[in-house]
């Protein structure tokens, strides 16, 4: 039994549909996470999960049950938002006890839970504080413990990381994600940060302006973007389109670039199906998968723009006819700006995508497509 | 198109400390990164440069001519926000024009025209000069501040945190156009982050701040291969900087260890994951936990009780609780003294 | 850095001015406060320091010693019933006022209560000056049998500074952030528990500045109680302004020596919910 179902939500402020049929179903124990720009709904859809927003049509269900009309306090999940919103005139312990003695539990109990939950947190010597005496990273892992003693059904993070600085972020990524796993409860996460969609959950599902792009594990999403808004949403930086135009000679399906060709191999036949002749389309690939040959004497030809070294790696932006296309470089590559060069494309790793964004296939590894220049670098 | 020199820059707010006795050369035309967390000083530092802030002892020099008593107006800066500072109920043009029409004497329509579709041309607003700048998305009107603050040519460009507010997509757009126009136009720049990311992709050279004390002062280059101290080596890199006790690590320290206690640092990217008893393996450890990152793999291991990263391919990728060994490229390992956290050669 | 001397000596006598203007009330009051009675006017005369200092005034006004003047007929002969009054009126009119006036700013400022429109239309109740009201509120005072009495008064003062409490708590509770009351109602409270300790706690500081603010209004509000009151309900600023008789004129040194117990409620007040007024004040404990 799902945890969490949405079943065709919609809510509307005024005119905008801010969730527009969403429907989603988060597994028992699971790490699930939503990804999306800002104003994509994510917030929306915690809210309305949790009961603080009353959806105009669709239903929510939490362990088989319907809760659409339930009072937020009576459906057993918790919130953390993204300011927070502690308590300030409580102080730590008074902060995460709240919860339980709205609840009316034993005060013994309150106290047992309350010390445990600071020890996992490793707020214990902070208890008697008051929010305005902490710092970010400790006023974070209070509002996160306030959700967690209540040992709700589902935990609801919104953004819970965004406002943490790089390496405290980095520590509290590793932290959470041990945490879900030894307590096994559900945990729904919504972030605009792709390297956190990437890492952390199980599956997560894209969400663009209230509708779901897609739901899936992120290694597929990554190589197998259901469209061209996902393909960008996730990889940093992000994916290339070039535009091409399709057509057939010698009875071989390609996509036709001015600087190169790409052939549809005999495994993609069923293509023929969704992309016909004269048709134009657009042709993804991660900068991981473009490689630079310097020296611009084999592989299509292409202008160095900008190269911007990044100490591990180094991000180099090509123009490729009248094209930008970044791509990523080894750090002891060096190339000087305007120096022509030969770009190679993993033929394994393409996507084609119709004009207006529709995923038609991802290579992903199978071999589907071949390469050639069309016009000689020199 | 100016050398800025900081010579001793004390900054002190009766008792906390902003910036300690800095000591800074950017070249003229260089395009510079002030990088550092939150409370380095990187902020204050700017605010002096750009005469917002009066230090406390120590001078800033513009070519040669102290500025630290001249006015902000007067120094010939161009500023760059995080919050976009442009007129919304002013077209675009009027934007970018402005700065130009309050100039005395005011120049000829037919030059600031000339101007405005130049600059305009750079920034990449060309066409959208017409629309009211309060329409439009927030990547446009941050080309918009950028563009703005260039026509009226400042002699040195002035950037905090400008890209802060702008989606992921956008914001590696902007990294590479900033730095082929810096490259273009050649205006000294001074660009204020705590996104190491952004620091090296587009800065000549980095300043890495901590508590109000330099770091270390050098190329992208230098500052991740030859970190000059432990900080530094922390704070750059995608994934964090492994460190481990020197003692633990079997690796023929050269030089012997001089009865200093001492840490090992070594990248992610320098540790290459092999079999248990493989020749190479400098030491053993077990997986943790992967984090997969699309195009490479991030893989946690224990190593006696430290948490260790390393790069993997995602074709070989290992499973959790299995016992690796840890290859290290000791060309790439640097150490550094605990008690100082300087680098140790 | 030193400015021009000019422009310094300028500063100095508009300080000195202004000082003037605002502090010269408060010393010619405490001062004729103390001043025996041929020395309030004396014709031809000023004393601007009390020749002999006596606290008769003071005693007067209280009843506590016999007459010493000829009082006019009717007038009371002490103050103390009057200061009652107005602690009374002014104190039960300010809670009445709050009371109302902070569940109000509430629904107001958390759910709209009323439409966009209603705090405005809240706010025209105000725009009026009583004065222009005055007569018809004393016809319809008398028909219901509350001229002169406390209880008219109070209801009366509520109303007349209701407007305020909405407006003034309304910004404080919208400054409390919305997540903080939702927090607690998805930690079990109900609507009316989120508000209770969850919100208020935050809008102390607000509550505390608002309640002097009304206080002050009411205490020293003089129209209301000239038409509405006469021998029953009486409050202090009109018993002070019939400090007058035949033979002497304006009682000065009464009037002065009520004025200076008059201040007196007011300050007490404040000073004991200062600490409330101050982190009222620094308000923005909240995450950015």
């Amino acid at each position: 039994m799902a945890a969490i179902r949405l079943e065709n939500v919609t809510k509307r402020f005024g005119s905008i549909a801010a969730l527009d049929g969403v429907s989603l179903e988060v597994g028992d124990g699971e790490f699930f996470a939503v990804l999306g720009p800002p104003g994509a709904g994510k917030t929306t859809l915690l809210r309305t999960i949790v009961g603080l927003e009353r959806p105009e049509g669709g239903d929510v269900y939490v362990d088989g049950e319907r809760v659409t009309g339930v009072y937020p306090g009576d459906r057993d999940i918790a919130i953390m938002f993204q300011n927070l919103a502690l308590y300030p005139d409580k102080t730590v312990y008074n902060n995460l006890a709240f919860p339980l003695r709205q609840r009316k539990t034993p005060k013994d109990e309150i106290a047992r839970r309350v010390e445990q939950t600071a020890q996992t947190l490793h707020i214990g010597h902070l208890l008697k504080r008051k929010p305005a005496k902490l710092s970010g990273g400790e006023r974070q892992r209070v509002a996160l413990g306030r959700v967690l003693v209540r040992a709700p059904k589902a935990f609801l993070l919104d953004e819970p990381l965004s406002a943490l600085d790089a390496l405290l972020r980095l520590e509290m990524r590793a932290e959470l994600k041990r945490l879900q796993r030894d307590l096994g409860r559900t945990l729904v996460y919504v972030t605009h940060d792709q390297v956190e969609a990437m890492t952390m959950p199980e599956r997560v599902a894209v969400l663009r302006e209230g509708v779901v792009q897609q739901v899936d594990t992120p290694e597929n999403v990554y190589h197998r973007p259901s469209n061209q808004f996902v393909a960008t949403v996730v990889g940093s930086p992000p994916m290339n389109f070039i535009q091409c135009r399709v057509g057939v000679r010698n009875g071989v399906l390609r996509l036709h670039h001015d600087l190169f060709d790409v052939e549809v191999a005999a495994k993609g036949l069923s293509l023929r199906q969704t992309l016909s002749e004269g048709t134009r389309c657009l042709l993804g690939v991660r900068p991981e998968d473009v490689h630079v040959e310097p020296g611009g004497s084999a592989g299509v030809p292409a202008t160095v723009y900008v190269t911007e070294p990044l100490g591990g790696e180094t991000v180099v932006d090509l123009r490729l006819g009248d094209h930008l296309v970044k791509s990523l470089a080894p750090p002891t590559l060096q190339l000087r700006q305007d120096e022509r060069v030969g770009i190679r494309l993993d033929p394994r790793r393409l996507h084609v995508f119709t004009q207006d964004g529709e995923a038609v296939v991802s290579a992903a590894g199978e071999d589907l497509f071949a390469v050639a220049a069309t016009v000689p670098a020199s | 198109m100016a050398e800025i020199r900081l010579e001793n820059l004390t900054k002190d707010f009766g008792g906390l400390v902003a910036v300690a006795d800095l000591n800074l050369v950017v070249d003229d035309g260089a395009f510079i990164a002030l990088l550092g967390p939150s409370g380095c000083g990187k902020t204050t530092t700017m605010n002096m440069i750009s005469g917002l802030e009066t230090p406390t002892s120590g001078e800033i020099y513009f070519d040669d001519q102290p500025v630290s008593r001249v006015e902000p107006g007067r120094r010939n800066v161009g500023f760059v926000f995080q919050n976009y500072a442009i007129f919304t109920h002013m077209r675009v043009y009027d934007n970018l024009a402005f700065g130009l029409r309050v100039r005395k004497p005011r120049p000829e329509k037919a030059e600031i025209d000339g101007e405005v579709k130049r600059v305009a041309e750079i920034v990449g607003v060309s066409r959208i000069l017409d629309r009211r700048a309060g329409r439009l998305s927030v990547n446009d009107m941050q080309k918009v501040a950028l563009g703005r603050s260039m026509i009226v040519n400042p002699a040195i460009f002035l950037l905090d945190e400008p890209f802060s507010n702008l989606d992921a997509a956008f914001r590696a757009y902007m990294r590479a156009e900033l730095k082929r126009i810096q490259s273009e136009v050649g205006q000294t720049m001074v660009y204020v982050t705590h996104d190491q990311v952004e620091a090296m992709s587009m800065a000549d050279r980095i300043a890495v701040m901590n508590l109000g004390v330099l770091q270390q002062y050098g190329t992208p280059g230098e500052i991740y291969d030859a970190p000059e101290n432990r900080f530094v080596a922390g704070f750059v890199g995608s994934t964090q900087m492994n460190f481990v006790p020197a003692a633990l690590v079997p690796l023929g320290l050269r030089g012997g260890v001089n009865g200093r206690s001492l840490t090992v640092g070594i990248r992610p990217e320098s540790i290459r994951i092999v079999d248990a008893g493989a020749p190479e393996a400098t030491i053993g450890a077990r997986v943790t936990l992967v984090e997969p990152l699309g195009a490479k793999d991030v893989v946690h291991l224990a190593f006696d009780e430290y948490d260790v990263r390393a790069i993997g391919t995602p074709g070989e990728r290992p499973r959790i609780g299995e016992n690796v060994g840890l290859a290290l490229d000791p060309g790439r390992v640097h150490m550094f003294d605990d008690e100082t956290g300087k680098v140790v050669r | 850095m030193l400015q021009a001397w000019p422009k310094r000596i300028g500063r100095w006598l508009a300080i000195l001015l202004l000082g003037g203007c605002f502090g010269f009330p408060l010393y010619w009051t405490l001062t004729m406060a103390f001043k025996p009675e041929d020395e309030w006017n004396p014709p031809g005369k000023v004393f601007w320091w009390p020749g002999h200092w006596t606290v008769s005034n003071f005693t007067n006004i209280l009843g506590i010693q016999g007459e010493t003047s000829i009082f006019a007929t009717g007038r009371s002969k002490s103050a103390l019933t009057p200061i009652e009054h107005s602690l009374i009126a002014a104190g039960l009119g300010t809670l009445l006022a709050l009371a109302v006036g902070v569940f109000a700013a509430y629904g107001i400022a958390r759910f709209r209560a009323g439409g966009r429109m209603l705090p405005f239309q809240i706010l025209q109740l105000r725009m009026f000056p009583p004065i222009a009201i005055i007569i018809p509120l004393l016809f319809m005072w008398v028909y219901l049998g509350l001229w002169d009495t406390l209880q008219g008064l109070i209801i009366l003062y509520a109303a007349v500074t209701f407007p305020f409490v909405v407006w003034l708590m309304r910004s404080f509770f919208q400054e409390v952030p919305r997540e903080v009351s939702e927090a607690a109602i998805v930690d079990g409270c109900t609507q009316w528990g989120a508000f209770f300790k969850a919100v208020l706690p935050q809008a102390k500081g607000g509550l505390a500045a608002t309640a002097l603010f009304v206080f002050i209004l009411n205490w020293s509000d003089f129209l209301i109680a000239l038409v509405m009151t006469q021998d029953h309900a009486k409050t202090a600023p009109v018993y002070l302004q019939s400090l007058q008789s035949g033979a002497s004129g304006q009682e000065y040194g009464n009037q002065a020596a009520l004025a200076m117990i008059l201040i007196m409620p007011p300050a007490i007040f404040g000073l004991a919910i200062q600490r409330y007024l101050v982190r009222g004040l620094t308000f923005g404990a909240i995450k950015r």
